[in-house]
């Protein structure tokens, strides 16, 4: 088609954000852009994503021989508590609000965030409570070292009695996320129900947009339970209640509960946005639809819907009664069903495609190559009398890392690289994607495959040393953190190189199909501004004779600058 | 025309035969994967072992045809539908198939369905978890009339930070679990602080222990052996020095112990991480901090923290 | 901006959406899921009762009804007088205005004494707290 012809060198944008100088200052103030926000939030979380990496990596160093030689036991604890949460809360939690900040506003062609401020706020908080959280490893006593769980009464045992302790610091530091989370949920969902371009009705928006919103609503739900769980634990913890605490009359058990109420979602909350990353870019690098759209976008509520009902398999050995442990095997199954219609339809998308194995896509395949196998030690891990055996061992550390790591950080680093361009206005180097995509994917495979055999011979999570029988797993562990360790240096200098010096990105140098990519690289201030498209169809139509806007020719002129 | 529809079905009879042949292939490696699966597993020393694994295996065989199904799938496309360089057209475009769809909706639907039912049979053949009673903390623990049929206990399990003691019927304390093989042993699982688990792999079972709860529990040794017990849930510092053997004995030796080891004088149980805590005052006390572990154990039986296991 | 190149007519109507004017539905939706806070209060405190093997727990006596009672009175109905305030609001009565306004912010007073009096009873300390206002004051 001669509509995507383009010179490279004509679509140089001058200035792309007219109501701000384009210069880097504007990263580093109390910006209320969206797009400003949500390069604010992937910067910030990938800084501790190395943080947590290389945490994780010091606890490989510990692992990597039978026993405890390598720190105090107490100092291991806190390093994997640490991990835990920085990776949780520091990473993944603010590099989706990233994305969905970026993407959401093009994607549905509104100008910004339903309330950009709050959104700003939003972010701000992640870096004061980094600060909280890192701050407490330098209180008395260390850092939380009662893992991310935090539950009582080894969070509440505070041994040297001080009011301000590193456990009290998480509990703060963890509101104040959940605060932010909050703030961005409720954001994102309104801006998805009330700012939709024209003609976008729910059966035509992205995927993308569909598993935010089921993500948040999510969140919405789940979140103040465990607000309300920390709240109880922190006056357990600091005014002496007996929420939790066993000798006033409290249930430890109950925290259980609260915790993994939230928890549990929080995963998907994590994954959903991933499983629309995958449902985006299956279709643009394999010139196909997405197949069964309609499936897939309903399957992202059936997920979350479910998702509320199944938090009870993390407690199926604390003394649950057989009837509650056969109901939530059975409701945690269930997700299989709609996750797997997601899987079908991914995979029919490839069928006959003519796929493009760019660093995107391989991070894409990866990624669920990956999740297929998470996915299935999910299903074993929700069956009693298997998780019995396997739960709270390493292959639960396994499982959770296929999932989180392997799927969820994949997708993150598909999205990256493919909106990278979009977003900065430049193109990333290939061959330094290939090379961080290899490095990535062995380093992975071989620090989480092993270690299901490990857990399947009885080796329980947390420990900081080990019976010599569960060496060879562990050195191969090792081995494969640090070589992830080694993967992010191609990354970071892809990132850094090609946004400083790259090329200068087309408008849609992808081919793809969306209301983001009618807008030039990188987007205007306020997207569309006063002239938004109207959709006509949902942005999948490859090969198939379907407008997608209205009056589509104008808007790529548009964005090429040619009018 | 009709060469048409002969071609078509020419196709079509390669793409069935490389589709069966595929499936095939599939099912045999399934099957060798399940077969293989039971020795990923500890040795088999309970009567929740055979079962367990027989799950495992038959998940492992499910999981290895559908994993095996769709990332071959995958690498099917991958190596047949690459674009060439430069080519930037469209795939087929196809938007969905509803009857596809239902299928792929309903089969695991079912699927999940025949796990579920298989693993509740199981679960009320094992049994093993008995009742759990709230009880005033630091009280003295309750009696708990259990209903289920046993052959031996109770046994009480006390679980500390970091160290395990068990008290028999007739009053033996002991650091080491001693149990007399295919007999049903009843527990009261007691803890004195946080959350434990007791974990034993060989047995493939685990029973959180909670604090202000009295949880009784049943189990069949089946095999005769020496086997860790491992505490499963973080209890602290010391968590991962929290671990002790189980002995299963014949009948006869159990009982004889039984009877040798009431005479012996109280001393000193194992306690591990009491002799670390000890290592670490005498370097500086240096590291984060940590609640004192409890005090060694009085027992009649100490065991030995160097006795082999089998797994 | 659509000067230098006219060949390309507009074959659309220019949409645009509101930037402004969400507010309703975002703290409708605040609203509902801040509420899940106070349920997962409830479920706390029901839990812990049905499984508790004495109620109350040991060292509690009762709960006290009368003083919690009379605190949510004054609070639910201090929003309704709120609500007649800014209607006279509205009808440029500010005297009327003034004069509930102030109504509401004694109510609202009163509550938070109430607050005072009924957590300085609780048993267990506050003056932990007191001491971490201390430090963080010297911090």
């Amino acid at each position: 088609m001669t509509i995507f012809n383009y010179d490279p060198r004509l679509v140089k944008t001058k200035n792309s954000y007219p109501k701000g100088p384009n210069d880097w200052k504007r990263f580093f103030s109390f910006n209320t852009d969206a797009k400003v926000i949500g390069i604010q939030y992937i910067v910030t979380a990938l800084f501790f994503l190395l943080i947590g990496g290389l945490l994780g990596m010091l606890i490989r160093g510990e692992l990597i021989t039978p026993p405890s030689d390598l720190f105090d036991p107490t100092v291991y604890n806190g390093l994997y508590t640490m991990h835990g949460t920085i990776m949780l809360f520091l990473f993944l939690f603010p590099i989706l609000s990233g994305l969905t900040n970026l993407l959401v506003p093009p994607m549905i062609g509104a100008p910004d965030m339903a309330f950009p401020k709050l959104n700003a706020l939003a972010f701000w908080l992640v870096p004061i409570f980094s600060i909280i959280l890192l701050l407490s490893f330098f209180v008395p006593g260390g850092p939380a070292s009662s893992g991310w769980w935090s539950y009582p009464p080894i969070s509440i045992q505070n041994p040297l009695g001080k009011i301000i302790n590193g456990e009290m610091l998480w509990i703060i530091a963890i509101s104040l996320s959940g605060i932010s989370s909050i703030i961005g949920a409720v954001n994102f969902v309104t801006t998805i129900i009330r700012m939709r371009a024209p003609g976008m009705g729910f059966f035509k928006m992205p995927i993308f947009i569909w598993t935010v919103l089921a993500a948040q609503l999510l969140q919405l739900l789940g979140l103040p339970a465990l607000t309300g769980g920390a709240i109880m634990l922190f006056f357990d913890l600091t005014f002496g209640t007996s929420f939790f605490r066993v000798e006033g009359g409290g249930d430890p058990v109950l925290f259980q509960h609260f915790f993994w109420f939230y928890s549990h979602p929080a995963v998907y909350v994590m994954v959903l946005p991933v499983f629309g990353i995958f449902s985006e870019l299956f279709p643009v690098y394999s010139r196909k639809p997405l197949f069964g759209y309609k499936f897939v976008a309903v399957a992202s509520f059936g997920i979350t819907i479910l998702s509320l009902v199944v938090w009870v398999h993390h407690m199926f050995y604390t003394g649950t009664p057989m009837w509650m442990r056969n109901l939530f095997m059975f409701t945690t199954m269930l997700i299989a069903v709609p996750t797997g219609v997601k899987v079908f339809a991914w995979i029919a998308t490839l069928w006959g495609g003519n796929i493009r194995l760019s660093t995107p896509m391989l991070f894409c395949l990866g990624g669920l190559f990956n999740f297929i196998f998470g996915g299935i030690t999910g299903v074993m891990l929700a069956t009693v009398p298997v998780d019995i055996h396997v739960g709270n061992t390493y292959f639960v550390v396994a499982h959770f890392h296929y999932i989180i790591f392997n799927t969820i950080a994949f997708g993150i680093f598909a999205a990256i690289y493919h909106w990278f361009p979009k977003f900065t206005g430049k193109m990333f180097y290939e061959g330094l994607g290939k090379v961080h995509f290899a490095l990535t994917f062995i380093g992975a495979t071989l620090n989480w495959l092993p270690l299901h055999w490990a857990g399947l011979l009885g080796m329980p999570r947390r420990v900081a040393s080990y019976d010599p029988e569960f060496a060879i797993w562990n050195v191969l562990a090792s081995i494969g953190a640090f070589i992830l360790g080694v993967a992010s240096i191609p990354f970071i200098l892809n990132m850094v190189s090609s946004w400083v010096r790259g090329k200068s990105a087309p408008p849609n140098p992808w081919k793809a199909i969306g209301l983001e990519w009618l807008l030039p690289s990188p987007p205007p201030h306020e997207n569309f501004e006063e002239d938004i498209p109207t959709v006509l169809n949902e942005p999948y139509c490859y090969g198939l004779d379907k407008p997608f806007v209205e009056d589509e020719q104008f808007y790529i002129e548009k964005s090429l600058k040619k009018i | 025309m009709n060469t048409k529809i002969r071609r078509l079905k020419k196709k079509n009879f390669s793409s069935i035969i490389i589709i069966i042949i595929a499936v095939v292939l599939n099912v045999v490696v399934s099957l060798l994967m399940g077969y293989w699966s039971y020795s990923w597993l500890p040795i088999q020393a309970s009567e929740a072992a055979h079962y367990v694994d027989n799950l495992f295996a038959f998940e492992t065989t499910i999981g290895t045809f559908i994993f095996l199904g769709c990332t071959g799938t995958m690498a099917w496309i991958l190596v047949f539908n690459r674009a060439p360089k430069y080519d930037e057209s469209n795939g087929e475009p196809l938007e969905g198939n509803l009857k596809l769809e239902i299928i792929w909706t309903i089969v695991p639907l079912i699927l999940v369905l025949g796990i579920s039912t298989y693993s509740t049979s199981v679960n009320y053949k094992l049994e093993n978890l008995g009742s759990k009673i709230k009880y005033d903390f630091g009280a003295e623990v309750p009696f708990v009339e259990e209903k289920k049929v046993f052959d031996y206990g109770p046994i009480d399990v006390i679980s500390r930070q970091w160290n395990w003691e068990f008290v028999y019927p007739n009053g033996i304390h002991s650091s080491e679990l001693h149990l007399p093989v295919d007999k049903r042993s009843n527990f009261r699982l007691i803890t004195e602080d946080v959350i434990h688990s007791f974990y034993v792999p060989a047995f493939r079972l685990k029973q959180d222990i909670i604090p202000g709860s009295v949880i009784t529990y049943s189990l069949t040794p089946t095999k005769e052996g020496v086997f860790r017990l491992r505490d499963a849930m973080f209890s602290g510092a010391y968590f991962s020095e929290n671990q002790t053997n189980v002995i299963v004995e014949s009948e006869e030796i159990f009982y004889k112990w039984i009877k040798e080891t009431v005479k012996k004088e109280p001393q000193n149980g194992l306690n591990p991480a009491g002799r670390l805590y000890e290592k670490r005052l005498r370097n500086g006390n240096r590291g984060w901090a940590t609640v004192k572990p409890a005090p060694d154990p009085k027992v009649n039986e100490v065991g030995s923290e160097a006795r082999l296991h089998d797994s | 901006m659509l000067t230098e190149n006219q060949n390309l007519s507009l074959n659309h109507k220019p949409g645009h959406i509101k930037h402004d004017g969400h507010n309703m539905t975002g703290f409708i939706i605040f609203l509902c899921s801040e509420s899940i806070i106070f349920f997962a209060f409830f479920v706390g405190y029901s839990v812990l009762k049905i499984s508790a093997p004495v109620w109350y727990p040991t060292g509690i006596n009762g709960i006290d009804i009368k003083m919690p009672l009379i605190n949510t009175v004054i609070l639910v109905s201090s929003s309704f007088v709120i609500y007649f305030a800014e209607k006279y609001l509205h009808k440029k009565n500010l005297w009327g205005f003034r004069i509930i306004w102030f109504i509401t912010m004694m109510m609202g007073s009163y509550f938070v004494y109430g607050q005072y009096v009924e957590w300085s009873e609780l048993t267990f300390s506050l003056q932990v707290f007191f001491q971490v206002a201390q430090v963080l004051v010297m911090v």
